[in-house]
């Protein structure tokens, strides 16, 4: 693996992709980009910038392989389960008042964290009337997330989080194992709409109680972070939720002053329309 | 002394004056006194005159008596006659003159009668009788004279005594008044002389004193003349140094600074030049900062001790020189080119450290007032210098500091930068961490998976140790209860057998003698089988004692000899050399394994085969070996036959006999004898037992169970804690009263000072129980409450504040170190937990006052039934401090009753499950009440994306009836009702001026979009410009829709869109093919370049991105319409 990116090549390689992709990684954090660039032709046998760019050119779904490498994901379900069991205890029963419940997952990457709401609702009793969207700005993960297919091999650690959670049903209800993966129901599923969206280029497509973007700007650049937040501020109903992740937060932003924290430590922040 | 002296003065004068006058009038008064004296002398003159005269003429008026009588010659009474008129006359006068002394006034009268009587016998004399009868009769006639005579004599010469005396007294007491006032003039006089002379004394004194004085006034105004002059110079010199001072002052670096003192101080002195070097630490030169009226080219800069310059700085002392070379200073003029008389040089020195020196020529020589002006502001210009070149040098500090500044703060960006960086790569550490977590996590879930199944067999294990021991204690117990019954069978079985009736047949005897058997077999079996439950169980009990081997090895060879007979089998015991004789064991228990063990080998031996018993020491102990020839035990089986019901075979026991528990009990009771049954044996040649006996003492296991102590858990009583100050006695009316129910007496104190500080007055309880009772007593306007509480708990109180009318309006604050849940969380109005910190505490108290003040609102309530049961919204709203009445209405009807004459700031519309008769009420209602009044729906039923569009046409707010949507109805509520002022949000509006609407007017439009934010205002727009729009909240309806408005003559079409997308939905309308050519818009907030091409190529006729620019819609509507 090279470990030599100039600055001026890092530049060169993200106009490439935002001015003929249209895929915008000018505002993350420089240094975290230039990593998962570098890790990235490491990964795919890139030894120089211009094979990158060559390969980008001709190859067929090597941007795709190649966005989805920067998006760094790490996701899982119920990631953070106490970060649910506050969503379940302090949030569902207040989002339970609306008719029509409007989550929007934001940088939802494979969709467990979607799926995992899904759960939560469909325990809370809320799930019919809850339309989760869940964002991606990389397609290759939405088709994934659209599948609803989880590796087996994550599913321990995604039923122990779903018992820290506090789930009280079997969450082998929710699946169907086959050979080494296990496919999630398709009642939890039709609730959720998996749709690509940029959240640094475009803009807010729908009024939400909760909002979810955990562990997805922690890569962007301060005034970017800034932008997203205005973002969803934009896209809150006047008592939504927002949830970041645990080492994000709307403090340095100028929204904070419009968010009461309901939670500090898992950053779960509700709208006051001041 | 002066004013004393003047009243000495004047008192001395004044005595003075006193006395002359007190002379003057002790004069007047004896001279008055005196000729007063004199006049009563006189007087007393005159009386004795007078008297004499009256004795004179009664001696005449006698002797002419006497005469005549002598005589008889009348002619010598002539002087009778004459002078008898006379002598009362003057009596009476000399009454008259005596009148004021009442003695001789008496004497006087006295006389005046004895003159009247002498007078009257005088008369009767010479009328009465005649002259013979006075002849005759002259002695009686002279004898009576004699006597009136003498009476009138003696009365006069007593007069004439008694004026003698009082004469006499008179010039007495006159001398002795002349005496005194002599005396007293002289004393008069000598105290005028000594006053005189004591004031001639002052006098002399004062006027020395004066001279004095004035001598010394003129020396002291020489003094003065010269002082005045010293003070001219002085001020001379003060006003040169302040101006010099003046000079110095205002916010300048050291060469203006310098030029402006130069000036100030040449003016001053009158000097033709000068110059100021400053001294330059870090260079060390002096510097030329200024000057006046130098040369063309003055040097800029002396290093130390070079010139006159560099020399005088090494000094410290003003110096001046004179006779300067014609060549080292001139000064020009436009006239003339002259030279100084004198220079003088002036170093500047603060604290040691040189500032600078100051150079001024003088024409003439210098002044000593000009050198001590100058020596005068030597310290003043060196201080004001210094201050400037600090000043100089800080501002170029400031500068320097100000550029670091900046690198820092940039430093600061970066760090920040790198800090985020930082924790992105965290983030991607993460990801790596995940991936190998992964792996991590598989070999940590096999491990887990191996623990468990380790585990899962550990319990199985244990679980199956207690369940064999309740099978053996069942059994035990069991073989028990089956004995009793079996032994009436059995003796009864024998009694038939024997038959001593004599009325059974030989079948069935033989039968009975079955029954016996059989049951004897199974005595035997229960019998065994109680055995090793027993002693599985543990209950088995040993009696150890010392067992002598020799005599079980020959009881056993006694018991089985008869056997071994039978069967013709050689039976062999030897005990080897070596064995000990006794054996520390149970012998019963022994005998009864060995005898098991032979039984089995002389069963299992076929005739001419050999039984061995023999016994030999080992290491391990002392072991007992029984072998036979018989069959032998295959190598699979040989565990199983230690196994109850096990042996060999399935039908050995068949064959053989015996309840197949032998082994099994033989093994444990060996186990029980702390040795243990070995067995070797081949298939075909026989198999050897072999019981191994430890020499050493057995123990006993004993099961010692863990004795769980039952009884009273300790309860730890909470110590009364002292109580806390609070104001309970200084309440007064109109305070705000905050109780504090806290246990922790620290944590009450700092929340009742915090409170104080707030302007509370607090009541502090340290148990629940007070708690209550001071909220029942003095009505808190708040409670601070902390849940775990002695005597009654936080949510206990809660619940009873929230169920009595009287208190439920209280404003509770939960503190506690514990979570709350959310039922808790709704009946209170703030929650903190502990521990706290003081922005915390601070928050606690202005969420307080937050919820103290607010004013009422009026909501008018239309349900007929979910909304009026409880809770009711009033104690809710009260609870959160809205401020807010209710006014329920059973159903529209009420409704459209009372609100003509009432006004309300809101209204809640219970619309239950009825949509669309909600939506009708909805409208009905924003008729009557005008746009602005929020409506709130709230109903109890899911609805369509569709519904939930009618219904917000005119509803702020869409309730679903939930357990917390009477909370989101006060939420909405607060919003509403508490800022709608607010911005209301700018409907979206076509700003340009259409020019040609005709186009768009009455086309049907068909708007696709779950944003009903978007729908609302693009409906709005479009409506506005005449269009009809169908509206679709997702993709299947907008399909639907299409199907029931064939005349829909474009879409607007939403990609992001549950059920079916955009990109989705525009394909099939593509494919059918009525709308194959529809105009179809696609509607997307994404900008991203490649999504225009993503609609275009679903079949979209064109993209417009969000949010929606009303001119630009319009464009493309004109386009696609037109």
């Amino acid at each position: 693996m090279s470990n030599e990116l100039s600055n001026q090549d890092l530049s060169g390689v993200l106009h490439m992709l935002k001015l003929q992709y249209g895929f915008d990684f000018t505002g993350y954090m420089q240094a975290s980009v230039k990593r998962r660039i570098l890790y990235f032709m490491g990964h795919e046998g890139a030894p120089a910038v211009f094979d990158l760019k060559h390969r980008l050119v001709n190859e067929p779904g090597f941007l795709n392989r190649m966005v989805q490498f920067i998006t760094v994901n790490v996701t899982e379900m119920f990631r953070d389960p106490s970060f649910f069991k506050i969503l379940k205890t302090q949030v569902l029963p207040k989002l339970a008042a609306y008719p029509i419940i409007k989550i929007w997952h934001a940088g939802c990457a494979t969709g467990e964290e979607a799926l995992s709401m899904a759960i939560l609702l469909q325990e809370a009793g809320l799930l019919n009337r809850t339309r989760i969207y869940a964002t991606d700005l990389n397609p290759a993960n939405l088709e994934r997330a659209r599948a609803g297919i989880v590796p087996v091999s994550a599913m321990k650690h995604n039923t122990y989080n779903y018992i820290q959670s506090g789930g009280q049903a079997d969450f082998c209800d929710y699946y169907t194992a086959k050979y080494d993966s296990v496919i999630f129901k398709k009642e939890l599923r039709k609730h959720i709409t998996f749709s690509q969206h940029n959240l640094v280029t475009d803009g807010s497509f729908n009024e939400f109680q909760l909002i979810c973007c955990r562990n997805v700007f922690i890569y962007f650049k301060r005034e970017l972070q800034a932008q997203v937040l205005r973002l969803f501020e934009e896209s809150l109903s006047p008592h939504g939720y927002l949830a970041l992740g645990t080492k994000e937060s709307i403090h340095a932003a100028e929204i904070s002053r419009h968010f009461d924290t309901v939670n500090l430590q898992y950053k779960i922040y509700r709208h006051n329309q001041s | 002394m002066r004013p004393k002296l003047k009243i000495g003065l004047f008192l001395g004068f004044g005595v003075a004056l006193a006395l002359v006058i007190t002379a003057g009038v002790f004069s007047y008064l004896t001279f008055k006194n005196q000729r007063t004296e004199a006049g009563w002398v006189e007087h007393t003159y005159e009386v004795i005159t007078l008297s004499q005269r009256i004795n004179r003429l009664v001696y005449e008026i006698e002797s002419a008596g006497i005469t005549f009588r002598s005589t008889h010659d009348t002619q010598y009474l002539a002087p009778y006659y004459a002078q008898r008129s006379k002598p009362l006359p003057l009596v009476q006068e000399l009454k008259k003159m005596v009148a004021d002394n009442p003695a001789e006034a008496r004497r006087a009268t006295q006389i005046e009668n004895n003159m009247i009587a002498l007078l009257n016998f005088w008369e009767r004399l010479d009328t009465k009788l005649d002259t013979n009868y006075i002849f005759s009769h002259v002695v009686p006639i002279t004898k009576e004279e004699r006597k009136y005579l003498n009476e009138v004599h003696t009365n006069l010469a007593d007069l004439i005594t008694a004026e003698r005396s009082l004469l006499v007294m008179r010039n007495e007491q006159s001398n002795r008044a002349v005496n005194r006032a002599t005396v007293m003039l002289a004393i008069n006089t000598l105290l005028i002389l000594l006053v005189a002379s004591i004031l001639m004394i002052i006098s002399y004194q004062e006027l020395s004193n004066r001279i004095k004085a004035q001598r010394e006034l003129r020396y002291k105004l020489n003094e003065l003349v010269s002082l005045n002059d010293t003070t001219n110079e002085k001020n001379w010199l003060l006003s040169g140094i302040g101006q010099v001072n003046e000079s110095l002052h205002g916010q300048n670096g050291i060469v203006q600074r310098a030029e402006k003192c130069l000036q100030t101080l040449v003016q001053y002195l009158g000097l033709p030049a000068g110059a100021v070097y400053y001294y330059d630490e870090e260079e060390k030169l002096l510097k030329l900062a200024a000057g006046v009226a130098l040369s063309a080219n003055p040097i800029k800069a002396y290093a130390l001790q070079e010139g006159l310059i560099g020399q005088a700085a090494t000094q410290k002392e003003i110096q001046v020189l004179k006779d300067i070379p014609a060549h080292y200073w001139q000064i020009s003029a436009a006239s003339m080119a002259g030279r100084p008389g004198a220079l003088l040089y002036m170093p500047l020195w603060v604290d040691n450290r040189l500032i600078g020196v100051l150079e001024l020529a003088f024409f003439q020589e210098v002044q000593p007032k000009q050198l001590t002006f100058l020596k005068g502001v030597t310290d003043a210009i060196a201080i004001g210098f210094q201050a400037a070149i600090s000043r100089t040098r800080v501002l170029s500090l400031l500068e320097t500091v100000q550029s670091q500044k900046e690198i820092l703060e940039t430093q600061q960006d970066r760090l920040q930068q790198t800090n985020n960086e930082l924790r992105a790569s965290e983030e991607e550490l993460r990801v790596h961490e995940e991936e190998l977590r992964q792996v991590n996590e598989e070999m940590r879930a096999k491990n887990h998976t191996l623990e468990l199944a380790r585990q899962e067999l550990a319990q199985k294990a244990q679980e199956v140790e207690q369940s064999s021991k309740y099978k053996s204690e069942f059994l035990a117990n069991m073989s028990h209860e089956l004995r009793t019954p079996l032994n009436s069978v059995l003796i009864l079985a024998r009694l038939l057998e024997e038959n001593k009736e004599r009325n059974l047949s030989a079948k069935q005897m033989e039968y009975a003698g079955i029954i016996h058997r059989s049951g004897s077999d199974l005595l035997k079996l229960i019998n065994d089988i109680l055995d090793l439950s027993k002693i599985e169980a543990g209950k088995l009990e040993l009696n150890i004692e010392e067992v002598p081997i020799a005599a079980v090895v020959y009881d056993l060879e006694q018991l089985f000899y008869f056997v071994a007979e039978q069967k013709q089998i050689h039976f062999i015991t030897t005990v080897a050399p070596g064995v000990p004789a006794n054996i520390h064991t149970d012998k019963q228990r022994l005998e009864q394994v060995i005898r098991n063990l032979l039984s089995n080998a002389f069963k299992f031996t076929p005739s001419g085969g050999t039984v061995h018993l023999q016994c030999h020491m080992q290491d391990d102990g002392l072991h007992i070996a029984v072998s036979d020839t018989g069959m032998g035990i295959p190598l699979d089986k040989q565990l199983q036959v230690f196994e109850a019901f096990r042996q060999a075979d399935g039908s050995t026991s068949r064959r053989f006999g015996g309840t197949g528990l032998g082994l099994s009990i033989s093994r444990e009771l060996v186990k029980m004898l702390g040795g243990e049954i070995l067995l070797q044996s081949k298939e075909g040649q026989g198999s050897t037992f072999t019981v191994v006996m430890p020499l050493a003492a057995i123990t006993q296991p004993v099961a010692a169970a863990v004795a769980i102590p039952y009884g009273p858990v300790p309860v730890a009583y909470q110590k009364e804690a002292a109580p806390v100050a609070d104001d309970r006695e200084q309440l007064s009316k109109g305070d705000t009263v905050v109780l504090i129910i806290e246990d922790d007496a620290n944590f009450a104190t700092i929340l009742r000072d915090f409170a104080r500080q707030k302007g509370y007055k607090t009541v502090v309880a340290l148990n629940g129980s007070d708690g209550l009772f001071f909220a029942r007593k003095y009505l808190p306007a708040a409670i601070i409450l902390d849940v775990n509480l002695p005597f009654i708990d936080g949510h206990s109180i809660l619940k009873v504040i929230r169920n009595s009318p009287e208190l439920k309006h209280i404003l509770v604050h939960i503190i506690s170190s514990g979570e709350i849940s959310l039922q808790v969380s709704d009946h209170i109005q703030g929650y903190t937990q502990k521990p706290l910190q003081m922005n915390d505490l601070e928050a606690v108290f202005s969420g307080i006052q937050y919820h103290m003040q607010e004013d009422l609102k009026k909501v008018l309530v239309i349900s007929g039934n979910t909304l009026l049961q409880a809770p009711s919204l009033q104690p809710l709203s009260d609870e959160r401090q809205l401020h807010t009445e209710y006014h329920h209405v059973k159903n529209i009807e009420e409704a459209s009753g009372i609100l003509p004459e009432e006004s309300f700031d809101g209204i809640v519309l219970d619309i239950g499950s009825n949509v669309q008769e909600g939506i009708r009420q909805l409208s009905l209602l924003r008729s009557m009440i005008g746009k602005d009044k929020p409506l709130i729906v709230y109903l109890d039923r899911d609805i369509s994306e569709a519904d939930e569009m009618q219904l917000k046409k005119e509803a702020a707010a869409i309730i679903r009836d939930s357990t917390f949507s009477r909370d989101r109805l006060l939420d909405e509520l607060a919003l509403f009702l508490f800022r709608v002022n607010e911005a209301k949000q700018a409907p979206l509006q076509a700003t340009a001026p259409a020019p040609a609407e005709q186009s768009l007017e009455g086309q049907k439009v068909l708007l696709a979009d779950d944003d009903m934010r978007n729908l609302f205002s693009l409906k709005a727009l479009l409506s506005g410009k005449g269009l009809q729009v169908i509206t679709a909240t997702d993709g299947k309806e907008a399909l639907q829709q299409l199907e029931t408005h064939p005349d829909i003559r474009l879409v607007l079409m939403d990609i992001m869109m549950p059920e079916m997308d955009g990109y989705e939905a525009i394909r099939h309308i593509r494919s059918s093919e009525r709308t194959a050519l529809l105009p179809v818009i696609a509607l997307t907030a994404k900008a991203m370049a490649g999504d225009r091409e993503k609609c275009i190529s679903a079949g979209a006729s064109d993209y417009i991105a969000k949010p929606v620019d009303g001119n630009k819609l319009f464009s493309l509507l004109r386009v696609w319409l037109g």
